[in-house]
Formats: structure tokens, sequence, C-alpha cells
């Protein structure tokens, strides 16, 4: 066999960061005699990936089996893959340097749409033909899982099967069954894990399209397979398993510190929030499973900031409670936590006392939209008067600035509400100045972040346009224009093309396949990243596969349509998506699931949702 | 967070340590981060620096470049005796840090500083190489004049005359390997690194600096004895 540690040694120090392509780290799991080996591929680098929490449970859950091994891949940079391409060194498994194609199954991390080209390239450095037609029976098999499953026709070519949901039950479920048919054929084992719920073979189904171009049907080929495949959830989070320790990076790396997740799913539902939707239903975890396995991690890794993380963690039933406890810990222990997602209407004097307490990080507060009608329209529950308030309360307790989160291009937006974003930024400054108590000779700054709003599969604009890119840059100039105060607001916005290329393969179908290895083939890759993004090389991909971007990314949908995901059940009705599409048309808002059920379907289609109680576990 | 600590309740000590295999590849303040975390693995409570952004007080008397494998490498610290605990011996901390470091970190010893930081004068190397250079490797040493660039903290990058600085110990050729054992002066004086070295012995052979591979196997005082 290969060395690959000792090919890899003398190439380390011409890179930048070579700890991240050594291993060995704390935490790591190093198994090289496991009946099953899995590579959890995470497709971007590893300063991105290490920070991902559901690699650190699979990794965690998978190593947990005595005779499992799980171990952790990332795409190299720039430098070494140039190096390992001309040295012709493998892409390998950071545990035991074992090449991907000595592993079983070899498992992405579906994340974001804009890290696709990098799954390709992943398995090319790998050696591994990239499109499933040819990989055959001596190949690992290749499957992926995450929030971007939720629509995974566009890379349906190179993904041998998809696991839809939760990952804690079906991923060992699925090893299992792997372990028990290892050595028969790639395709009776495909035909047995479709049994499992949450499994989708892609290859299994046949799309038929319309004249239009839009979808005329999606059938399984054959009576076995199911129409449907339905996400897996887990229902107990206290009892699900989650990490008492995790790898502990050399390099710095995003998020460099312990991560407790609080709850998972979101009561809010918002309306061009993808995760909002597909993680439902709202669990949460008891103040003493979270205080335990903040212990519990702090002590094993080491690490000196923990971070509760949820969607919305400022939503969590006795937040004050909670933070109270952890606080009484984290003074005892030097250790600080940080809350990363608070809600502006649930931004209290006391939860930024208890955060002052520990420490003083930037404030963001995401106002999303620039008018209460707009604010509406998406589901945005949060008044001009709550931002008002989260505001001063910050500036009372000193901070001189804060950052705010708006999208541009949200149905049915006008110049009014361009307006908005900027009357919002300068009526802060007006707080600001107006707080009697602040300290003289200090300047506000506002920084405005502003993004470019990409329609998703499962949420009620699944039907709507994106606006198109005339009219986007149109509305940036406009926005810049309104901004008096050009000093103490800064404003940031991204480029339409990386957020129109996201529109295209959020909702794409199975003719992307083609253009994505086109695109791969001509060099994309890091797609997500401004300094590797090449808008010609897909522009180039479209044209030639004969694509028009402009009908997934800007046409509007009817209800009718069969949409790509259609066949993939996210507990999600879709009449309730119509509805709340209707209402946002009018403005309407939806109270969030504590207040009123909404019934989005979860309860109809699973009977579970600890919400609204009942058949909670 | 910050609680004032009785400055006579903390400890200092010296840690002797080896850094080798793929840990030759850990940044000198990766390492710094990575040893803060594995005290707090194994228990042992550091005692933190108490200006206006504590830190933890772990220093390194002759930190090693990225890449060159270290010996008997050093680094101080201070532990907090709390009062009510039993006091924690040197031989429990070190077994306690060796629980919880990562492979390629080892430490040989644990034990209360003799020598001052400043003490230090001179460090061993052995440099090799794949490949019979010896006699490349005389050329290179007989030169009248052999000149690198060196990294001042006033002036930046300076070119300087190395010759008069390479103690040459031995140089041996065996399993298809070079291997050049040298002294140069270090320490809080003079610094002359394993790097600026190879460089101008990589120049000189005409290959990249990647071909050599450096250790640093001693650190001595000014009258060549073995810093402790």
């Amino acid at each position: 066999m290969l060395n690959i540690t000792d090919k890899i040694k003398p190439f380390l120090l011409k890179v930048k960061n070579p700890s991240v392509y050594i291993g060995s780290e704390p935490g790591s799991i190093i198994k090289p005699d496991a009946d099953l080996h899995f590579a959890f591929c995470f497709p971007d680098t590893y300063e991105i990936g290490m920070s991902h929490l559901g690699m650190k449970i699979l990794y965690g859950l998978i190593n947990s089996r005595e005779n499992y091994a799980c171990e952790r891949v990332f795409a190299p940079a720039e430098d070494f893959e140039n190096i390992m391409r001309e040295q012709k060194i493998p892409l390998y498994g950071l545990e035991t340097k074992r090449p991907l194609t000595e592993f079983d199954i070899i498992g992405f991390t579906l994340q974001y749409e804009l890290s696709f080209t990098n799954i390709l390239n992943m398995l090319d450095l790998a050696g591994i033909p990239v499109k499933s037609s040819q990989r055959g029976e001596n190949f690992p098999l290749i499957i992926a899982g995450g929030p971007c499953a939720c629509n995974p026709e566009p890379i349906t070519d190179f993904i041998d099967l998809f696991v839809l949901g939760d990952g804690e039950e079906v991923t060992l479920e699925l090893l299992d069954l792997f372990y028990k048919m290892k050595g028969t054929k790639k395709s009776d084992f495909l035909r047995e894990a479709v049994k499992i719920q949450g499994i989708y073979v892609p290859g299994f189904y046949e799309i038929k399209y319309n004249t239009d171009k839009t979808i005329q049907s999606v059938n399984p080929k054959s009576p076995e397979i199911p129409k449907t495949v339905t996400k897996r959830i887990v229902k107990n989070l206290n009892s699900a398993y989650y990490p008492e320790n995790f790898v502990v990076p050399f390099t710095e790396i995003v998020h460099d510190r312990a991560v407790e997740e609080v709850l998972r799913g979101c009561i809010r539902g918002c309306r061009f929030c993808q995760a909002g939707f597909i993680y439902r239903p709202y669990r949460e975890k008891s103040i003493e499973t979270i205080t335990q396995q903040v212990r519990d991690l702090c002590s094993n890794t080491g690490y000196e900031t923990v971070s509760l993380s949820s969607l919305s963690t400022s939503d969590y039933s006795e937040i004050e409670k909670l933070l109270a406890e952890l606080n009484e810990y984290a003074e005892g222990s030097k250790t600080s936590i940080s809350l990363p997602s608070m809600r502006i209407d649930r931004f209290s004097d006391e939860i930024l006392a208890e955060l002052m307490k520990i420490k003083k990080s930037g404030l963001t507060f995401a106002p999303e939209a620039g008018t209460q009608r707009l604010r509406d329209v998406i589901n945005k529950n949060i008044t001009a008067d709550e931002i008002d308030r989260a505001c001063i309360t910050a500036f009372k307790a000193g901070y001189s600035g804060v950052k705010l989160y708006f999208m541009m291009g949200l149905p049915t937006e006008t110049d009014d509400d361009i307006r908005g974003i900027a009357e919002t930024a300068e009526h802060i400054i007006d707080l600001f100045y107006q707080n009697p108590d602040r300290k003289k000779g200090l300047t506000p700054m506002i920084n405005v972040s502003v993004s470019t709003f990409v329609p998703k599969p499962f949420t009620p604009f699944e039907f709507v346009p994106q606006p198109d890119e005339d009219e986007i840059r149109r509305r940036q100039r406009l926005l810049l224009s309104l901004i008096r105060s050009k000093k103490k607001i800064k404003v940031r916005y991204n480029d339409y093309t990386v957020s129109r290329l996201e529109a295209v393969l959020a909702r794409g179908d199975r003719r992307l396949c083609e253009v994505i290895y086109t695109a791969w083939i001509n060099g994309a890759k890091f797609d997500s990243w401004d300094n590797y993004f090449k808008p010609s090389v897909w522009e180039k991909a479209f044209e030639e596969n004969g694509v028009s971007p402009e009908f997934y990314a800007n046409r509007e949908r009817s209800y009718e349509e069969i949409l790509p995901w259609d066949h993939l059940d996210y507990l999600i009705d879709k009449n309730f998506l119509i509805k709340e599409n209707e209402n946002a048309k009018n403005a309407l808002t939806t109270p969030n699931c504590k207040e009123k059920c909404s019934n989005c379907g979860v309860i109809k289609k699973s009977g579970f949702c600890p919400v609204v109680g009942g058949a909670n576990e | 967070m910050n609680n004032p600590v009785d400055i006579s309740q903390r400890k200092f000590f010296r840690a002797k340590f080896s850094k080798t295999k793929e840990a030759v590849f850990i940044s000198h303040l990766d390492l710094v981060r990575c040893l803060t975390r594995c005290f707090r693995r194994a228990d042992l409570p550091l005692w933190y620096t108490q200006g206006f952004t504590p830190r933890v007080y772990l220093n390194f008397p002759l930190p090693l470049s990225l890449g060159v494998e270290g010996e008997r490498e050093f680094f101080d610290f201070a532990v907090i005796a709390e009062k009510s605990a039993v006091e924690i011996s040197a031989a429990e901390i070190r077994e306690r840090l060796n629980e919880k470091l990562p492979d390629g970190l080892h430490i040989i010893d644990v034990y209360e500083p003799q020598n001052a930081v400043a003490d230090i004068k001179s460090a061993a190397y052995e440099i090799s190489a794949n490949g019979d250079i010896t006699k490349q490797f005389e050329e290179f040493i007989n030169q009248e004049r052999i000149l690198s660039k060196k990294h001042t903290k006033s002036k930046g990058m300076v070119e300087i005359d190395i010759k008069p600085y390479i103690n040459l110990q031995k140089i041996t050729f065996e399993t298809l390997k070079t291997y050049i054992k040298i002294i140069l002066p270090s320490g809080s004086t003079l610094n002359i690194n394993a790097g600026v070295f190879v460089n101008a012995l990589a120049e000189f052979c005409g290959v990249s600096p990647e071909n050599f591979y450096s250790k640093r196997t001693e650190i001595f005082t000014e009258d060549g004895h073995e810093f402790v």
C-alpha cells in the first residue's frame, strides 16, 4: 500500500497551513483495522468544514461503533491540490491517510449549493470517476446528505444515494445494512436501502419533461420503489446521540469553539428561510441535557468558548434560566458562552446583561427588510419599535455599532422598501445620538449587509422568480444613493451573478448535472469564494448544454407545476406553502408555532410536533 | 472571568518536550493554542497574566520554526496551586499532560527552571538530505564567505556572512542519506536558525530548501552545557 504520509511530507512546507493536511489533532479517532470505513467529506476547505456541527455529530456517532471507522476529508486549498495532482497523491482520509478509493462508503455533506463543483473535484482528486454510471462495482458507494439534499436533483448524476433529514438514526441503519450486505452488488444494496425511511436513490426514478421544459412526471422505474421519499426526524434530542468530544484543530478555524446545539427546527416560519421549514418540527433539549453536554465538551476539548447553536437560540423556552445556569459554570471554569443567533424581539436587558458579563462581542441584527410591509410579506414578525428598542439597549450598554442584515429582491419589493433600508440605518444613527449617556467623542458605525434573495425549495417562495440582473443592480445603486451618512453607514452587498447561480442550483433539476459537469471540467470550483468564482465558465457551461439559467432563477412557477423536489417529502404540505405565498402577496403575517399552529403539515404527516404537544414523546 | 489570583499561589515550571513526526508541521502559534487546551483538558489550572487582557503564561525560550523537528525543546509555564488542594507534583503534571497531548508531542520532563532564558547561547542541529552531498558540502563550507538572508527586527531582511558562526561537528553519509551536524549561535544576542543555514546550502546546491530536513537536537548555555 502506498504510504501517503511519506509522500506528502516533503511538500508540506511549500503550502500554507500544513497542519490541516496531517490529521492527528487531539480528539481525532484513528481506527485502521475497522470492518467498515466511512469517509465523511466536506466539500470545502478544512477551516470551513471543521466548523460544521453535523460532521462532528456523525463523526462521533459512526466511531462510537467499535467496528466502524469514520475519517474526515476536506477539499485541499489550491496550492496543495496542485502538488497532489503533480505528485499523483490521491485524496485521503486525515485519520489513517488511506486513499478514498479504499473506503467502503464516501459521504458528502451538502451545506450550500455553491459547493457542488467541489464534490466533483474531490472525487476526481481521489481518482474516482465523478459520474455514478462510470463507477462500477470496484469504487466506493458515494452518498450525500444535509440541507441541500432536499433538492439533490442537480447532482443526481454523481451521487448514488441521498439521506434525507436528521442523520443520527438513519446513518447507522444504512451502515448496518451495508455491513450486512458487504460484498453484494451495489444495485442489490441500493434496492434494499430504499426500504429504510429517508433513503433516496435517484437512479430508481425516471423524469419526463413537457415541451415547455417543465417536468411532466417523476416515476419510480419499478413498482417496489416508493413514489415519494420521506425525510427522517429524531424525536427526542435528549436521548439522540451527541458527541462528548470534538476534534480540536491545530490551526484556527472559522468557529473555533465548542458547540452545543440547544434546539432544532424553528417556530418562526420566515417565508424566505429554507432551514425554518426543512428542519421542522421544533424540538428543544432540556436544560439538564444542555448543561451536561456543555460540561463534557468543554472539559474534553479544552475549548475556552462554547456557543449555544440553533436557528434561533433566543426562542429557547427558558433561555434566561439556561443562561443563568451556564454562567455559573462558565465563571467557575474560565469558559465563555456565546449566543450566535438572537432575534431582535427577544433582545432584552437581561439577555444583554448576561452576554456582557462574559464577553463583549459584536452585535448583529437581521431585520431582513427595510419596511414593515415587506417584513410582513416575508413573515419576519418584528416591528420597527423592536429594532429601535434593541439598538437603544445596545447603545446604553456601551456599544457604538451594530451590524444589520437585509435582503434585496424579495417578492413584491418596491423602491420604497429599498428606501426603508437606508432610513432604518439612518434612524439608528439618530438613536445613538439621542442616548444621553453616550461616551463623548464616540462615533456610531452601522454596517449594512445586503444579500440578494435566493428563492429556495420547501419555502412559500419556491414558486417566485428572482429579479434579474439589471433590476438588482439598479436597486443596489439606488440604495447607495440614498445613504446620507456615508462615513457612519457602510453598505456591503454580494455579487448578483453568485446569487443567481445559487438560485439556479437551488431549484434545479437533473438537466443541470451536465452543466455542473461542464463547469467543473472548465475549472469551476470553490464557487462560494469571491476570488475563485468564474462567471464566464458557468455562462459557457449553460450555453454549451442549451440550458437557460433564467428558466430556473427568474421564472414564476404555477402552483400546478411539478417541481423537481415534489417527490421528496419534508413533511411540509405544498398547500400550506401555497397558502403562505398568497398571504405574502397580501402582506398577511402568520403567527409563530408557539402562538398558533399554522398546520404546516408536520402533524398531519408525522403525527409528531412537540410544540403542539399531544404526540410528544 | 478575570478573578484576581494571589500571586504567591502560582508555581513556575519548565517542561522539556519533543516535537516529532507530523507535529513538526504545527506552527508555533498553533502549538501555544494546542498546549493551552491540553492543560485545560488535563485539568491543570494555568496561571493567566493579570493585565487588561489576561493571557495564559506559556513562554518558549527558543521557539522552533515550522517544519523543524525538536528532540529537546522547552516551554515555561505557571500553575495556580489551590490552597485546599494537595500541591501537584512535576511528575504528575508530566503524566497528565502526556495523556492529553496529540501524537508527535511528548513531555520528557517537568521541573523548576534552573537557567534563565537569557543563558541560551547556542543550539545543535542535524540537517539531512537524500543522496550523497558530502562533496558539495565540502565546497560549500570551504567558501570564503557564506552569504544568507536573515530577518532582523531593526532592518528587516539583511544579507550576512554566516561562515564564522557555523560550528561543524560531523558530516556522514549512511543509508542513502547525508547527515550534517552543526552548532549555531542561538538566543537573544545572536540567533542563526537552521533555516538561514539551510537556505544558503540549498542555494549553493541549486535545489529548493524543502529537500533538507532539519532537526534541533539540543540547546546549550554559555559553557556548552545543556539548558535546564
